[in-house]
Order: structure tokens, then C-alpha cells, then sequence
């Protein structure tokens, strides 16, 4: 293991808590995203040479981003996308640039974090080149039993007016989702979770009536 | 390398020379018109359904390919465990705890520790279980080539015990160890 060492990867300030920045010393810092773009590539391309491999799998396990704001012209489609890369245009996110350098050197990409990397542009990306992405965040804990719970009692009839979860986070993922925007995202995805089973049962739930959904988190396992 | 333990008896399913699969298999979707009425607290209506079916080929690659995984944070909390975890399963690692040995093992991990019932035993009746990795031929989690990227630029065995995450006599096993 002490042989291993990461490559250097990008870091746009922004979109992750403040917080990691203490870190954050092996960094590609270019300056411009068409050259982290370039970068990101290479790396790939170097990793699959070097092992002799097929095929090159990538994964998104790094640090809850902001959302992404979803501006037409801009990352709507694969070419609005691609163009804004070339212009260095600051909405575009870490996690969007990795999901752009796999799909293009036709490594599929999952990604293990809460927020929007699938812009429109990239869905239509991995279509054009038929190239897998998949994935939201990593679902282990809560959010599993909560779909399991909710699925069993709306199955058999019985209707959950209020729903509170409670997210033991740790160590760096939850010193970085102490930041409101980047919380935003984790708290977005796993409120949509129960959202299929409520909308299969129209006897128990009127149209647009949900359960009072809240997820709480406990910070104090944070060293 | 996990090779499939199955042989498909079907007309419907074949290996070609290619190395792959092919299957035949007949899409049945249920469409349904409705003409309803809504009220305030329930939908009713008249639902029509017919079947749709759709002949589709499906094809399998039974080649396994060699395969490596670049993770975008690799020492982060998930990439140091995975990393340690494939080591330690590749070695068949076993290690003290305060409860005592603990041997590596995928328990957790859906493709590697689930199984689904697959029919029913000829002679006996008996519900027949096999693990989910058997049915067809699957990438090798302990073939796996780990690498990637990391704003820190801790190396694995500093990131490993930064996560404080696994126990420690496995840390100690670990860290002067290589993926292949």
C-alpha cells in the first residue's frame, strides 16, 4: 500500500466544502479545463498501457459536490458541453470533467456521490458512444433499510405519514457534507428514495401527498 | 477466474464461436389505456390491457476481460478499504482482533455473497440455490487492477490509516503489500 500513490487530480474550490482544502496538495492545476480535460485522458489511456488491461472502469468515490446549475447552452448538450469546456466556463464540475474524459476514451463511469454529474450533455455523451454511466450515492445503510421499510408497509397497505432518517456520518465525508450545499446534495438524493413506492399507491396517498420526509444528520462521529 | 458453472438446456440459447451467448428471448410488456375519473382522494377508471411482445436476441460475452478500476478519490475512506480489502482477500489474509481472528471474506458485497434460487432440484424437489458470481463467467474482484486519482497526495498505506477504518494488526499486513 505504501507504494501506491494517486495520481494528481482536479480541484475547482467551489464545489466542495471549504474545509477540504487542507488537503488538497496533489492537484493538476492548469488553469484551463480543456487541458485538465487532456490530462484526465492521458491518465487513462496511461493506466490502461501500462496494465494491459481491456478495460478500464472508473469510479466516483471522492467528496459530495455542490449541485451543478443546469444552464441552457451550457451543459444541456454534448456539443454546448464539449464547447464549454474549450471556454474554461466555471459551472462545470469536477466530477462532469472525469464522467466527459471516461466516456471519450470509452471507459464506463459510476458515480458513488449525491450530486448531478449526469448532466443532460453527458447522458447524451454516453448514448453517442455507447459507453455505460450509472449511479448515484452509494446506498448502504439508511437509505437501503428506509427503501425496504417503506416498500414492505406501502405493499401491504399500511401508509407512513412521516419518515425521519438518521445519517451517521464520519471521518472526511462528513467534515465536507458539514458545508450547506454540498449536505443539499446528499439530502436531495436521499429524500427521492421513497418517492416510486408512495407514487404506486394512490389509495393511501392522494395525488402529490407525500410523507413528511426528514433526514437528519449526526455529526459527532467527525475526529 | 469464476467460470460458469451452468449449462443452459434450451433451443433458445446458444455459444457461438465468437465466445458469446445468444439467447432468444420474447419481451412481454403489459400496456394499459385507462379512461379515468379523479377525485380527491382516489383514481378510477376503466384500464383496457393488452400484451406487447417483443422478440429480442440477447448477447452475452462470456470472455472476461482483464479489467482495471481507476477511483476518483482513491484515498478517500472507500478507496483505502476497497484497496486494503482486495490485497487482503488476494493473499487470504487473516488477522487479530479484539474478538479474536478474523480471515478476509467478500461478506457484504451483493455479487460476491448473495445467491438466487435457480429452479428446483429434478430427483428431490428441493429448492436449488447457487451463488450469484457462478452463473455466468465474472470478473475476478481479486483480478482487479486498482488505481486513480486524489487531491491528497497521501500515498495508500498513510490514506489506509488516515480512514481509521480497518483494524490494525490487517493495516500493519497490509501496507508494505502491492496490488498485482
Amino acid at each position: 500500500m505504501k507504494k501506491l500513490k494517486p495520481l494528481p487530480s482536479i480541484y475547482y474550490k467551489d464545489f466542495i466544502a471549504a474545509n477540504q482544502e487542507d488537503r488538497a496538495d496533489n492537484l493538476i492545476n492548469t488553469g484551463s479545463k480543456r487541458k485538465d480535460l487532456e490530462l484526465l485522458r492521458a491518465d487513462i489511456r496511461t493506466f490502461k498501457r501500462t496494465h494491459a488491461l481491456d478495460k478500464v472502469i472508473v469510479l466516483w468515490t471522492a467528496n459530495t459536490e455542490r449541485f451543478s446549475e443546469l444552464i441552457a447552452g451550457v451543459n444541456d448538450t454534448t456539443a454546448n458541453l464539449l464547447r464549454a469546456v474549450e471556454n474554461n466556463h466555471d459551472e462545470i464540475s469536477p466530477s462532469t470533467m472525469f464522467a466527459i474524459a471516461s466516456l471519450l476514451e470509452d471507459a464506463p463511469f459510476v458515480n458513488g456521490s449525491p450530486q448531478n454529474t449526469f448532466v443532460p450533455g453527458v447522458v447524451e455523451l454516453a448514448m453517442q458512444r455507447g459507453v455505460y454511466i450509472g449511479g448515484d450515492d452509494f446506498k448502504s445503510g439508511q437509505t437501503k433499510m428506509k427503501s425496504v421499510l417503506v416498500d414492505f408497509m406501502v405493499g401491504a397497505g399500511m401508509k407512513p405519514i412521516a419518515i425521519t432518517s438518521y445519517n451517521h456520518l464520519g471521518n472526511n465525508d462528513g467534515l465536507n457534507l458539514n458545508a450547506p450545499s454540498q449536505f443539499r446534495s446528499k439530502e436531495i438524493s436521499k429524500r427521492n428514495v421513497v418517492d416510486d413506492m408512495v407514487e404506486s399507491n394512490s389509495i393511501l396517498y392522494a395525488k402529490d401527498e407525500k410523507p413528511d420526509h426528514v433526514v437528519v444528520s449526526d455529526l459527532t462521529c467527525i475526529n | 477466474m469464476s467460470a460458469s458453472i451452468l449449462k443452459v438446456l434450451s433451443p433458445n440459447a446458444e455459444i457461438r464461436d465468437d465466445g458469446c451467448l445468444y439467447a432468444e428471448y420474447v419481451d412481454e410488456k403489459c400496456i394499459v389505456e385507462t379512461n379515468s375519473t379523479t377525485t380527491n382522494t382516489t383514481t378510477t377508471g376503466q384500464h383496457s390491457v393488452r400484451v406487447d411482445r417483443r422478440k429480442c436476441e440477447l448477447r452475452t460475452d462470456l470472455r472476461v476481460p482483464k479489467v482495471g478500476l481507476m477511483l476518483v478519490g482513491w484515498g478517500g475512506n472507500n478507496g483505502s478499504t476497497l484497496t486494503a480489502s482486495l490485497i487482503a482477500n488476494r493473499r487470504g489474509l487473516s488477522w487479530q482482533t479484539r474478538r479474536g481472528v478474523q480471515h478476509a471474506n467478500y461478506f457484504g458485497s451483493v455479487m460476491l455473497s448473495s445467491t438466487v434460487k435457480l429452479g428446483i432440484d429434478e430427483k428431490s424437489g428441493e429448492d436449488v440455490y447457487v451463488p450469484i458470481k457462478d452463473l455466468l463467467p465474472m470478473i475476478d474482484p481479486n483480478e482487479l487492477v486498482i488505481g486513480g486519482w486524489d487531491i491528497s497526495s497521501l500515498d495508500l498505506a498513510a490514506a489506509m490509516q488516515r480512514a481509521q477504518v480497518l483494524e490494525p494488526d490487517l493495516q500493519r499486513q497490509v501496507t508494505p503489500l502491492k496490488n498485482a
